[in-house]
């Protein structure tokens, strides 16, 4: 994937110092469902002028590092009781391997930060040497800038560092894409001052901190989806209107519908038509579409949504038109809904019951080509379409029991990731490794964030956020 | 239970069925509800005010106004329908109302599909609710699928009490 470069601030990745080592022993490998991790010595920042400001920015840097290796399951951080170096040796004179090796380290990520004075104002420096201890060779070596003026403008940005940062070491030992540099839109789900269950849309990185509410809780959000490029969030929403009732009273009454949101301006459409709702939102890869659940009468069937005028972006200023994907016999009311495109555009996967009980269908994204891909028994919901295009993640409830699980585009090689009282609406990492799911514990009425490797392993929580459901991973940034 | 008011209920919807026939109401002697008129079957102006109405269907139907389901089914079972006969005999005394029939599920299920769910009990309701009517008054119809259950917890007793639809009048 082509990662967008950040508009306000030149980002300085060069300097690829040393040579790359041909076959790399530090690749992760899976043998029998076990994935063996990576030792890895993540060294606190040098810093040859040391302040507070610079001390602080150094910690939450490599604390966010440490984090992102270790919670995807992949890495294991050598305790910082246990180096046997100093982080300024390291820095100035060299990893001395054999003292690693004795605490059966890996990998070592050699860490410098330096401030400099330019034109363009104060540039932290963060210079980086990531080494395989076995082979003794460096990996790769990178100077991140950071510019003080656009961290302090901007609250936040620093994590972005360390996230991009993450990625280089992560996909530069796992041979794995890059995920960290992501965010997620979810519902957070809390209570008001009165005691009344609220939930708003909200996104944070995808490891859970930076949290930032887009709505007030006035508006019952779920099941928001990103637009491909993440400025527009699509999300099926409560709302009261004031509508004349009976006897011309002003009423107010609630209604449903989808909501689309420019998640900067924060300026937003309601799409509402009398007697149809629509449901189940989400984007085209190429952006032209908005393909969705539309409830009219007792049916639920797939429509694709466009921008009349423009022919691209769907924008909130827009007209919009739609039109059905599948015909329908008379006289049905069988469910078609949560459809998903493949990463290409081509295909879509989605829900239906008309054979007695919901199943999952991939079809052109013409609506041409229907084909039943799910089997066993159970219900099938809520697929998504993998990153990568080789799998589809879905809920599956079997039994009293619910399920995350993934199987092969045309339905072959199912697999259950994870079981419990309740899981739902799995959503993958950019670089199709991970996913991240919803999970309510029985006899509650919370539901909190789950995050699984791909193997089924790593299952964990996520926390923050405390309560949450529905979330949607976006493309790295 | 009052037995004489079911036994005014009766007559009037009969009288009603007489009267005025399929098709919208609102012609004629009646008042349409574009007019202000929420009228009752004589075809006289009431003096309630729809206030007093919606809490004369709360206190007289009371607990019909709820009508259950089974597991992932939207089907009207027999003691629904006995429900939905009590909602409409209050229903059909007047003409101009707003219903809104509300479609619940519960927990068991996942957010989406439980919508579309809600929205074909709902739909039952309505359908039924209306065929019973005559056309009188108008119907709205809203799904909730799992968001507002009545009862919280773990159990076929809890759930069954949240597959629900509700009929409200605004």
């Amino acid at each position: 994937m082509v990662k967008k470069t950040i508009q306000y601030i030149v980002f300085l990745v060069g300097m690829f110092m040393a040579s790359w080592a041909v076959s790399s022993p530090l690749k992760v490998t899976i043998t029998n469902g076990n994935i063996s991790r990576t030792d890895i010595a993540i060294m606190p920042f040098y810093m040859p002028q040391k302040t507070p400001h610079l001390d602080k920015i150094a910690t939450d840097i490599r604390d966010i590092i440490m984090n992102n290796l270790e919670n995807s399951g992949l890495f294991v951080n050598v305790d910082e009781m246990a180096f046997l170096q100093t982080p300024k040796d390291v820095a100035t004179k060299g990893p001395d391997f054999s003292k690693w090796m004795l605490v059966k380290t890996d990998a070592l990520l050699s860490t410098e930060l330096t401030v400099e004075n330019t034109s363009k104002g104060v540039q932290y420096k963060l210079l980086v040497t990531l080494w395989d201890v076995s082979s003794s060779k460096a990996l790769y070596s990178n100077t991140y800038s950071m510019s003080d003026v656009a961290i302090k403008r901007t609250p936040n940005l620093m994590r972005r560092y360390a996230h991009v940062m993450s990625d280089d070491i992560y996909t530069r030992i796992t041979g794995e894409g890059k995920y960290f540099d992501s965010e997620v839109v979810f519902v957070a789900e809390d209570y008001d001052e009165n005691r009344q269950k609220r939930k708003r849309l909200a996104i944070m990185d995808q490891d859970g901190a930076n949290i930032r509410y887009l709505t007030s809780g006035t508006d019952w959000v779920v099941t928001p989806r990103f637009s491909p490029d993440g400025n527009f969030i699509a999300y099926l929403s409560y709302r009261k209107q004031n509508i004349t009732g009976g006897n011309n009273r002003q009423i107010q009454r609630e209604v449903a519908g989808i909501t689309l949101r420019d998640r900067y301006s924060l300026k937003q459409k309601f799409i509402k038509t009398p007697g149809k709702t629509f449901y189940a939102p989400q984007f085209s890869p190429d952006s032209k579409y908005m393909i969705l659940s539309v409830l009219s009468g007792r049916s639920s069937d797939l429509w694709v949504v466009y921008n009349a005028k423009k022919g691209n972006a769907l924008d909130v200023s827009g007209q919009l038109r739609a039109k059905k994907l599948l015909s329908r016999p008379a006289n049905t009311d069988y469910v078609d809904t949560t459809p998903y495109y493949s990463p290409d555009g081509k295909n879509i996967v989605f829900v239906s019951d008309r054979t007695g009980t919901a199943q999952l269908y991939t079809m052109t994204a013409n609506g041409k080509n229907v084909r039943r891909i799910s089997g066993g028994g159970g219900q099938y919901t809520t697929p998504v379409w993998s990153p990568r295009g080789d799998k589809i993640a879905f809920t599956k409830s079997l039994n009293g029991r619910f399920h995350i699980g993934i199987m092969n585009t045309d339905g072959t090689g199912e697999q259950l990731l994870t079981g419990s009282y309740f899981s739902e609406g799995p959503t993958f990492s950019p670089n199709g490794r991970v996913i991240m799911f919803s999970r309510q514990t029985k006899d509650t009425d919370e539901m909190y964030l789950m995050s699984v490797d791909i193997t089924g392993k790593n299952e964990r929580r996520l926390s923050p956020p405390k309560n949450a459901s529905d979330p949607n991973w976006s493309k790295l940034r | 239970m009052k037995s004489k008011n079911i036994l005014m209920a009766v007559a009037l919807g009969a009288l009603l069925s007489g009267c005025f026939g399929a098709g919208q109401g609102g012609q004629s002697e009646t008042q349409s509800s574009t007019t202000g008129g929420i009228v009752d079957t004589k075809g006289g102006t009431i003096s309630k005010t729809i206030e007093n109405v919606v809490s004369d269907f709360e206190e007289k139907v009371a607990t019909d106004i709820t009508v259950y389901f089974a597991y992932n089914k939207y089907i009207l079972s027999d003691e629904a329908k006995v429900a939905l006969d009590k909602q409409v005999e209050f229903i059909s005394q007047y003409e101009g109302l707003v219903v809104v029939v509300e479609g619940h599920a519960d927990e068991r299920g996942t957010r989406e599909y439980n919508f579309a769910l809600g929205q074909k009990r709902a739909e039952a309701v309505r359908a039924y609710l209306e065929s019973k009517d005559n056309g009188r008054n108008k119907y709205k119809v809203i799904s909730y699928g799992k968001e507002r259950p009545v009862v919280l917890g773990s159990g076929e007793t809890v759930w069954s009490k949240n597959r629900r639809g509700v009929t409200v009048i605004q």
